[in-house]
Parts: structure tokens; C-alpha cells; sequence
């Protein structure tokens, strides 16, 4: 309830050596420990009292992770690029302008300049239940993500159904880079691997990334789309500012193929394809992946907006989206 | 630049009527000004509150000893330690400064804690054990009524959660809807809403040697915490000195005495030690005293001729858990439809009932908003039935000067029809009303406020204001007075009034204001009472003032000074029911004329018929010599006006303000988003003092309205706040504020401060309905719940398509 800062030991390395030292030492003393990237996710957690690092690694020092380049046709995109920098530099707008415009979408200029695009496709799932401060957890029973055994959203959930924490995935960057197929690199104690950004979301709105801890994104590659392919981000917030997306839906088009990507509607992202042979005229084709779009969604009221309405609202953007697109073209 | 004088006649003045920026706010933002958290006390001791996570429940004990233990604390107090409970009203002194055996809401203070520092007194927090046993709690207003053995204030000793009844019934009811051409009635819902003011609420307390505190608070009203405060803590007034720094935004949220005030005093009392204190923004949401959650059903007969023929509501308010203004938001909800239109035959019934969530009270536009919500959107909807113009019937029906409502206010100036007429002008309303492709509309709607209530809320036969006025032996003047300027820039107005009297440049007058040790009694800044009554307070003082220069100018000049004639009012501005009010004494006179025959400007004191002048600072030092200082001071009264029947006091004041406004919107069918494009705004402040001061009003009650309008909306689970940050609390952004088009508007009010009324709170309440009223004419739908959110666009769409189903 103080929103006072709680204590901890705090570390800003300057490489990505002395980060491995870092992580390893906090390892062998037991140590819990959080990174911190631009902030702006986890400094609210850390006054809200929602996370208790012993020790708060920041990685605002590794200057290596922060630039966008262009290699061939793929764009690398190192992890602490801030997403203002996202959103106005050249080479993404030029490529990805969907990509920057997603960027655009977050939050506020102020909240721009610090955050990160590292940060943004692991900004935690958030549930109107959990990311409150102590005072108000306190008045509800503790939650499975305070580890409580009940959900506040489905009632009748008990620790050790299958229901899961349901948290939500707010990213808004996500979704273009999953159309895109983004791959991300990834470092750990066992060295550096690449997977792809889709594997990285999991289910559970508690553990809901696939990370070992300790890892730590360093980059983002994106091919850069063929002129047959054009991509659409479209965010539903009761402001046109500073709102975690209600609903926040990505369309593709590629040669007549169409693929969408939903952020806010469950614990993870969605995904989905259709491609014009399976079925037999366009609009089949868009009732298709919308209905699937629809399926995917889980919402509770744990948003401004009520479940229904954020559910009917998926078709709803999906077609704007692709009307943007075809209007964009013609 | 615009020229902001534009439209208003030129009366020639010198200061007043000019677009002056307000004195505070170059320190403003140059980050200078300092608000009660920056003032820097002498090794303060930090407090932090603990607050009930419960809604309902009984304490069983509180064990503070291991808290007590904690090297650095210097002080828990509880319920136990605090006597006497408080409450802005007299007639509702219900709410304890730490919770007494049950809390009542979610946030309530239950104990609290001074420590060294922030950290251990936070630490010291969680070592305090509150044994609580769970109560069911009410949430709900219709449950509220309902019996009870355990209301949640059994010292009433009522049998269910009733706080406050009001009916007042005026006229014939059957006979006005015999009379109608059409009758319409909804039933409207509106969500509570919180101030969300800048500045969390903050106290700073310094005690001296002699145990006299000094209170630094970010407060509206300092006179009534005063009073409450030496009340609670069972010591003189004089030993407190309330004073209040800069304050950023109240908007009606800062205007009662609140608990934590006691408790820092407290501590300092106790401990002898200076103490400071603060909020965070979920603390505001939790003391909350915002605008009540309103179930209301509205009827409205209606004649094509004789306009409105009768008017009756049933509402009920969600007050929370303690009283705060509700008394006086209940009858508000029903009296302030006495405006702008007659309303011949008038019928209201307004119940406040207490509730397990954090408490309501007043909000700009104290208890008038919602009801004129519904009554706008009747209207609307009463035109709409008959083939009316709702503008243009509008402008037939506002009240014409000097009449008498039903009520028996006494209307004096009204400026707003020919501000109406340009606004329907300028938006080509009569182009596009009823003719805008779907999805785009247009709308009207009007309002009327109070400038200021004429009855105190605490019973006393002193002036509504005084003010003093010095002038130092170089000519330098200062003001004092205890009016409190929340950021509405009450101080600068005050320095225009002495500074247009006295001849003097804005520059030459300080203001020293709400200090309860320095300043006279003001009794604060709320009901849009500052400008009239503050303000003719000083425009007295200043004349007063005016009096003895022209009198050492005319010693040195060796003339013979005017004779001032006591000015009497026109008859027939105060005649009320056959009745003359009776004059105080003391009283200058209604915008006594100080025309005697000299002229002050350039630093001269000059005689009009003589060709004779003395400069400002002789006749400041003439005048000194007698008595070595140079103060006057000048009141303000109330006329005396008012029915003779029980509760005609409520929403009496000497003039009221007229608000219109047209606003035009897209809205998205489908998606249901409400897009405002412009909000056009007439209103009637009298003679507006400062344009510049007027328009920033107008365009802060737009974006306030549009939030009650479009998205701001307590959330409650049970009791449990579940939106207490400015992230879940959507307060419109930048992107959503309107373009806006400000008509000039005015009329010359017989007894305001150089004809001025109201400017802060009228305005807000017509925005509302003129949204609403601009989606039917976009869409087609009547929506009768704030916030008027997407999903309930969609809904009320959805249900027109399939017939017209009861919205």
C-alpha cells in the first residue's frame, strides 16, 4: 500500500560477459533476480510489491543490444531498441511500417523512450486481480498468480484444475512481429540459440514464456516482406493513448493468402492462417479465420471493456484491417 | 494572438474584462510553486496510514505493540485515540478519523504510524495486527433501502441504510401532465465518478514550544477544517493556524475536513514532533468524495406552447459510507432543475443511502449534473415527439431577467439566449440538425448553476466574505483574504477587483490568501462561491480603501472631499414574493458605483472637475499619518431571499449562471465509438472579469464532462475498488478533446463583482446530454447510462434494429 520501492541490490553490467557473471553469481548465492530493460513493466511490479527480486539486473548498459540493421532481405532488431526508436526509425518504416506503427501504439511518448522492444514482447500478462497494489489484492482471496488457489475471473477454478491463470497477453508489438515470422536470439547460461518468437508464448498467464531463467533476448530478425505482402495493426482502447490493448489484432496479406494475430484476448497471442485454394471465395475465407479468431478469444472482465463486447469487436477489426490493406494498395 | 475581449462590450476598465494569465502560474510551471508536499519542516516524521482491505467488517482488536517496537517509530495511534467524529455538515458529523470497532469501506484508516522515515514507518505497517471478522456489506443502492438489523450507521436509528430523504413537491403534478402534448419518461443510470485531480491529497503539520500547530494542507476549504479540526482534537481554535500552499486541483475533492488532516495533527500534538503526509493516487481513489452513482427515473410533461408543463424525478444516490456534502447533493439533485427553463409544476424525491464503498460527495457541478443529464435528454426527446426544434425551443423557454422560479429563486441576469442564438449561428445548426448523413450528428442542451450558496452549510450571522486590504508606505497593496485558490486562479481575481478600484497595475497587488492565522474568514472555494462573494469582498475593501486616498488627496489638495450617498439597489432587483430583503448594516450596497470624482491611473490621483492631482504615494502617506497603517476591510452578504418552506434554503443564491452547448460527433456504428469533432459553448458568466481565465474553464468542464460522458466510471467488486490508478481510470487523453469554439456570452449582473457570476462549474453539466443528444441525431439511440461506453452504443444500436425494444 506504501508504493514505496522495497529494497534490492541493483546492477547495471555493460557486457554481456560481466551480465553472465552477474546471473551465475546470483545463481550460486540463491539469489532471486529480475532483469530490467527500459522498466516500464517492472517498476510498477517492484512498488505494487507483485515481484521480490533479491537483486534487479539492469540491462539498460549492453549498448550492443541496442540498433537496427539490415542484413540482405531480414532486418535485426537488437532487444533494447526503445520503441520510439522503433517507431520513427527509417528502415523500419520503410520495411515494416506496421511494425512501427504497433511501436506508435504503446503506451505514451514518455513511456516510448524508455521501454524497449525486448521488453515488449516479454511484458508480463497482466489481470485486473493481480496488477493492483497490496491493499486492494488483500480485500480478494490471493489469486493463483499471488499464489492463492482461486481465480477471480473463472469462479469455479481450483489450484490444481486445469484451468490456468488467466492473465493476459498485452503486447502490441507481438502481433506484426509474429506475422512476420520473427525469430529471436536468445542467451543463456548454455550460450546463445535462435527460436522462433511464436514458440516463446505459453499458456499459462503465470509462467507464460518459454525462457529458461537467467535468458535473455538480445535480437529480433525479420525478413522484409515481398511487395505481394501487407501487414495492418489495429488496437481497441477507450483512449487513443497511454491503454494495454482491450484487443489488438494484426492481419497479413500475402498473394491473396491471410493471416491474423490477436493480442489481449487470452494468455498468449493467436495465430492464424487461410490461404485462398481452401476455400471457395474470399469471404468464406475471412468468416473462416474470423470464427477461428473468435474461438481463440477467452475474456473475462478484467478490461474497461466487457467480454462480449471485445469478442465482437475481433470480426469487426479484422475487416478493417484488411479494408486498410486493400484501400492501401488500390 | 486571439483577441479574447472580443464580443464583450468595453466598458472601460482598465483590468478587469482584460485576459490576464493568473498570477501562479509562470511558478507553476517553472516548477517553482510549492504544493503542501514540497514545503520543507524541520525534521519532519513521516506517516503512513493503514487501511481496511475490508469493505465490511467488525475489529475485533488492533495490536500495534510490535509496530510500537520498531526502532524508529514514534507513534501508532487508532480509533481508539480519537473521540469525537467530524464531518463537513453539522447535521452529519458521522465519520471517525481512524475506524472505531467497524469499518465501513475498503481503504478505510484503521491505524496509523509515525515514524523516522517513510520505509519504517511502511514497515511498521505491516506489523500492526487488525483482528477483522467479516460483515455483509451493501454495494448497492436498491439493497441499501431495503431492512436491515445492522445498517451500517445504527446511531441513526433507522432500520435500513437511509441517509437523507428529500420531496419537495411545487405546483400540481396531474394537472401539468393533463396539460402536456407529450409526456416522456427513462430511467437513467450514471456511474460515481472521482475528481482525479493532480495533486493527491497532502498535509504537513509544524508545531512550535508551545504546542501551536502550524497545518499545511492541501485543502479547500481551510475555515471548516479549522473548525472541524479543533473540534476533533478538543483544542482552540487558536492553536491552529491552517494554511494552504499551492494547490493543485479540487474540483469539489478537497473540500471537506478528511481524516488523515486529524491524524497528522494529531501525531504532532502528541509526539511534539513536525509531521508530513501524503497520498498515493490509490489513497485518493480510496477517500474518493467523488459524484454519487445515480439511479434516477425522470417525467416530463411537455406543451408545444407552453413549453415545459411538469417535472418529476425518483432518484437515488449511492452516498458510500460516510456523509460528507450528501445532504446537500440531495436536494441538488432536485433544485437545480429549477434552471434555466420554468418549470411550472415540480415534483422530486431524492434518497441518499449509505453503501460499503468509499464515500461520495461534492464534484463540480455539485449534485446538478446528473439530473440534468436526464432532464436535457427528456427534453430532447419531448421536441424530437412534437416536431420542435430542440434549439430554437430552447431558446423560447430560458428564463427571462428578474423572475422568480417556482422554488422561489430570484432570478436576476440572464445573458444566454443571445449567446445561443450566435452558437445555433455559427454551427449552422439549422444546415445540419436532423439532415447529417448517418453516423454524424448534432446536438443542444442547456444549464443553470448556482454562483455560490447564499445560506452557509455551518449556521452564523457573519459576512459570507471579508476581506482586508492594506496599502504598505511605498503603494503596495495586498490583499488578504481566506478565499482558497485551488488552481481556478481566485487570487488573481482578487487582485483585479483592487487593482481596477485603486488604479494600480496588476503587478502592485499581492494577494495573501487562505491562512486561517492572517487572512479573514472565507468560507472556502466551493458551490462556485468565490468570485461573487470573495470577490465583492474585495471590490468593498478596494473602495473602501479608494475612499481614504480621495480623502488625503483631498487634504493635500485642499478641496472639500465627496459626499458618498449609501447606493440603494433597484427595487425590483430584490423584491421576492411581495418581500424587500432586509439589508445588514454594514452591507456597501449591490456593485456599489465608486465613481467620486477622480480619476486614478499613471500613479495620479487626479480630480475630474479640478485641474488639480496628487500622486498615488502622497496620498498613501497623508493618509498614513493618522493611524501609521492603511486597512480597510469589505464584506460580502447574501441579500435575504427564499420561500417559506422547510428546505427552501438549498441551492439559494443571489444569481445564477447560464451554460448552452452545442456539440457535434461521429459515431462509429460499429464499433460504438463516440467521437466528439466540436463543442460550441455559451455561457453566461455575467461580465466575464478575465476571458482568458473564463475559456480555461470552459475547456477543462468539456474535457471533464467528456469523461463522465464518454469513459470514467469507480469500479467496484464488492466493495473493493478495482480501479484505483490513472491507468484503469480512463480519463480522456489529449486525442479526445473536442475542437471548441467559445461564443462570447454575458450579461451584466446587478450584484456580482462588476456584473460577473460563475464561470467553474455550470458549464459542465449541459456537455453531458449535448453528446447524447448529438448521438440520436447521429444514430438514432437515446442512451440513458454514463459512461456512454462503446458496448453500450453497440447494445442500444442492436437493439433499434430489432424494433425499438425498450432501451
Amino acid at each position: 500500500m506504501s508504493l514505496l520501492m522495497q529494497n534490492f541490490d541493483y546492477h547495471r553490467p555493460t557486457s554481456l560477459e560481466d551480465l553472465t557473471v552477474l546471473v551465475s553469481d546470483c545463481r550460486k548465492g540463491g539469489r532471486a533476480f529480475a532483469f530490467s530493460a527500459g522498466g516500464t513493466d517492472i517498476i510498477p511490479q517492484l512498488k505494487s510489491d507483485t515481484l521480490h527480486p533479491d537483486c534487479l539486473i539492469s540491462l539498460g548498459g549492453l549498448k550492443d543490444l541496442n540498433h537496427i540493421e539490415k542484413r540482405g532481405n531480414r532486418l535485426i532488431i537488437g532487444s533494447l531498441t526503445t520503441l520510439h526508436d522503433l517507431a520513427n526509425n527509417d528502415l523500419i518504416r520503410g520495411y515494416l511500417p506496421a511494425l512501427a506503427h504497433a511501436a506508435h501504439k504503446v503506451a505514451s511518448p514518455q513511456i516510448r523512450n524508455r521501454a524497449t522492444i525486448g521488453g515488449n514482447i516479454m511484458v508480463d500478462n497482466r489481470c485486473i486481480y493481480i496488477n493492483q497494489s497490496e491493499i486492494n489484492r488483500e480485500c480478494h482471496a490471493p489469486c493463483f498468480k499471488a499464489d492463492g488457489d482461486v481465480c477471480h475471473l473463472v469462479k469455479s477454478a481450483k489450484r490444481g484444475d486445469d484451468i490456468l491463470c488467466q492473465a493476459r497477453f498485452v503486447s502490441d508489438t507481438a502481433p506484426i512481429l509474429l506475422l512476420l515470422g520473427a525469430r529471436i536470439a536468445v542467451m543463456g547460461a548454455n550460450g546463445t540459440r535462435e527460436m522462433a518468437l511464436n514458440d516463446l508464448y505459453l499458456r499459462d498467464g503465470i509462467d507464460n514464456r518459454s525462457l529458461e531463467v537467467g535468458d535473455i533476448i538480445t535480437a529480433i530478425e525479420v525478413g522484409i516482406p515481398e511487395n505481394d505482402t501487407a501487414l495492418h495493426y489495429e488496437k481497441l482502447t477507450i483512449r487513443n493513448a497511454l491503454d494495454f490493448p482491450s484487443l489488438g489484432v494484426g492481419v497479413r496479406v500475402t498473394d491473396g493468402a491471410v493471416s491474423v494475430a490477436l493480442t489481449g484476448l487470452n494468455t498468449l497471442p493467436g495465430l492464424f492462417h487461410a490461404k485462398p485454394g481452401d476455400f471457395d471465395n474470399f469471404d468464406d475465407m475471412i468468416d473462416h479465420i474470423c470464427a477461428e479468431a473468435m474461438d481463440f478469444a477467452k475474456t473475462y472482465n478484467q478490461d474497461f471493456f466487457p467480454r462480449h463486447y471485445r469478442k465482437n469487436m475481433i470480426p469487426v477489426f479484422i475487416r478493417r484491417g484488411l479494408d486498410k490493406i486493400i484501400k492501401d494498395k488500390s | 494572438m486571439v483577441d479574447l475581449t472580443k464580443g464583450y462590450p468595453d466598458k472601460g476598465y482598465k483590468i478587469i474584462g482584460k485576459p490576464v494569465p493568473l498570477m501562479d502560474s509562470r511558478a507553476k510551471v517553472m516548477g517553482q510553486a510549492l504544493y503542501t508536499d514540497d514545503i520543507r519542516l524541520h525534521n519532519p516524521l513521516t506517516i503512513k496510514i493503514l487501511r481496511s482491505p475490508h469493505a465490511s467488517a467488525n475489529i475485533l482488536s488492533v495490536d500495534v505493540s510490535e509496530a510500537l517496537a520498531l526502532k524508529g517509530v514514534k507513534g501508532v495511534l487508532t480509533g481508539a485515540d480519537f473521540k469525537n467524529t467530524f464531518g463537513v455538515l453539522t447535521i452529519s458529523k458521522d465519520e471517525p478519523a481512524l475506524a472505531r470497532d467497524v469499518v465501513r469501506y475498503e481503504g478505510e484508516p484503521v491505524a496509523a504510524v509515525a515514524a523516522e522515515t517513510a520505509e519504517i514507518a511502511a514497515r511498521a505497517l505491516d506489523l500492526i495486527k487488525v483482528d477483522y471478522a467479516l460483515t455483509d456489506g451493501v454495494f448497492d443502492s436498491r439493497k441499501a433501502l431495503k431492512p436491515t438489523e445492522h445498517p451500517l450507521h445504527p446511531e441513526l436509528g433507522r432500520k435500513n441504510n437511509l441517509h437523507k430523504k428529500v420531496v419537495q413537491e411545487f405546483g400540481d403534478m396531474a394537472q401539468g401532465f393533463e396539460a402536456a402534448d407529450v409526456v416522456v419518461e427513462k430511467r437513467f443510470r450514471f456511474a460515481s465518478i472521482n475528481h482525479a485531480f493532480t495533486e493527491p491529497h497532502a498535509t504537513q503539520v509544524e508545531i512550535d514550544n508551545k504546542g501551536n500547530i502550524t497545518v499545511y494542507s492541501a485543502t479547500q476549504v481551510p475555515h471548516y477544517l479549522h473548525m472541524a479540526m479543533a473540534e476533533v482534537l478538543e483544542i482552540p481554535e487558536h492553536r491552529i493556524r491552517i494554511i494552504k500552499p499551492h494547490l493543485g486541483g479540487g474540483f469539489g475533492g478537497k473540500s471537506d475536513p478528511f481524516p488523515h488532516e486529524m491524524i497528522a495533527a494529531k501525531f504532532a500534538l502528541d509526539l511534539g514532533r513536525n509531521v508530513k503526509l501524503k497520498f498515493s493516487r490509490e489513497e485518493v481513489f480510496f477517500s474518493h468524495h467523488g459524484r454519487h452513482q445515480t439511479d434516477l427515473t425522470m417525467k416530463l410533461g411537455f406543451s408545444k406552447d407552453k413549453g415545459i408543463t411538469a417535472l418529476g424525478l425518483d432518484t437515488l444516490i449511492d452516498g458510500g459510507a460516510y456523509g460528507s456534502f450528501g445532504i446537500v447533493t440531495t436536494y441538488y439533485n432536485g433544485v437545480l432543475l429549477q434552471g434555466p427553463y420554468k418549470v411550472p409544476n415540480f415534483r422530486f424525491h431524492v434518497e441518499r443511502l449509505y453503501t460499503n464503498k468509499p464515500m461520495c460527495g461534492a464534484m463540480r457541478g455539485h449534485g446538478g449534473v446528473n439530473p440534468r443529464f436526464a432532464s436535457e435528454v427528456l427534453l430532447d426527446m419531448a421536441c424530437a415527439e412534437t416536431g420542435l426544434d430542440p434549439a430554437e425551443t430552447r431558446l423560447k423557454m430560458i428564463h427571462k431577467e428578474n423572475t422568480l422560479t417556482t422554488n422561489e429563486y430570484r432570478v436576476t441576469s440572464v445573458g444566454l439566449r443571445n449567446g445561443l442564438t450566435e452558437a445555433i449561428r455559427r454551427t449552422n445548426w439549422h444546415d445540419k440538425h436532423d439532415k447529417l448523413p448517418f453516423g454524424k450528428g448534432i446536438g443542444v442542451a442547456c444549464g443553470f448553476f448556482i454562483s455560490g450558496s447564499a445560506l452557509p452549510i455551518h449556521w452564523n450571522k457573519l459576512p459570507a466574505s471579508t476581506v482586508r486590504i492594506t496599502i504598505d508606505h511605498d503603494g503596495g497593496v495586498t490583499v488578504f483574504s481566506g478565499a482558497t485558490d485551488i488552481g481556478q486562479g481566485s487570487d488573481t481575481m482578487l487582485a483585479q477587483m483592487a487593482a481596477e478600484v485603486l488604479g494600480q497595475p496588476l503587478e502592485n497587488v499581492k494577494v495573501i490568501s487562505a491562512d486561517t492565522r492572517t487572512t479573514p474568514v472565507d468560507l472556502g472555494s466551493y458551490s462556485s462561491r468565490v468570485t461573487f462573494m470573495a470577490g465583492n469582498a474585495s471590490r468593498n475593501a478596494a473602495i473602501r480603501m479608494r475612499r481614504l486616498l480621495v480623502q488625503a488627496a483631498c487634504e493635500l489638495m485642499e478641496m472639500i472631499p465627496p459626499k458618498y450617498d449609501r447606493p440603494e439597489p433597484p427595487e425590483d432587483f430584490f423584491r421576492q414574493g411581495g418581500r424587500k430583503p432586509d439589508f445588514e448594516k454594514g452591507f456597501l450596497g449591490a456593485n456599489p458605483d465608486y465613481t467620486d470624482g477622480f480619476i486614478f491611473e499613471d500613479g495620479l490621483i487626479r480630480s475630474e472637475k479640478h485641474n488639480a492631482s496628487v500622486t498615488f504615494l502622497e496620498a498613501v502617506e497623508k493618509a498614513l499619518e493618522q493611524e501609521g497603517i492603511l486597512q480597510v476591510s469589505g464584506t460580502y452578504r447574501a441579500p435575504k431571499m427564499g420561500g417559506k418552506f422547510k428546505g427552501s434554503g438549498a441551492g439559494l443564491s443571489p444569481s445564477y449562471s447560464f451554460t448552452a452547448f452545442i456539440v457535434e460527433v461521429t459515431v462509429d456504428p460499429e464499433t460504438g465509438f463516440i467521437k466528439v469533432d466540436k463543442a460550441t459553448c455559451a455561457h453566461d458568466c455575467g461580465f466575464p472579469l478575465n476571458p482568458l481565465a473564463v475559456n480555461g474553464q470552459i475547456e477543462g468542464c468539456i474535457h471533464m464532462g467528456l469523461g463522465q460522458a464518454l469513459m470514467e466510471e469507480m469500479i467496484y467488486d464488492n466493495g473493493a475498488t478495482q480501479n484505483p490508478s490513472f491507468l484503469e481510470y480512463k480519463i480522456p487523453s489529449a486525442f479526445e478533446q473536442p475542437e471548441v469554439d467559445i461564443v462570447p456570452t454575458y450579461s451584466d449582473d446587478s450584484e456580482g463583482p462588476f456584473g460577473a457570476k460563475e464561470a467553474g462549474e455550470g458549464i459542465l453539466a449541459p456537455i453531458i446530454p449535448a453528446i447524447a443528444n448529438a448521438v440520436y441525431d447521429a444514430v438514432g439511440i437515446r442512451l440513458t447510462q454514463l459512461p456512454m461506453r462503446p458496448d453500450r452504443v453497440v447494445a442500444a444500436l442492436e437493439r433499434e434494429q430489432k424494433g425499438g425494444a425498450k432501451a
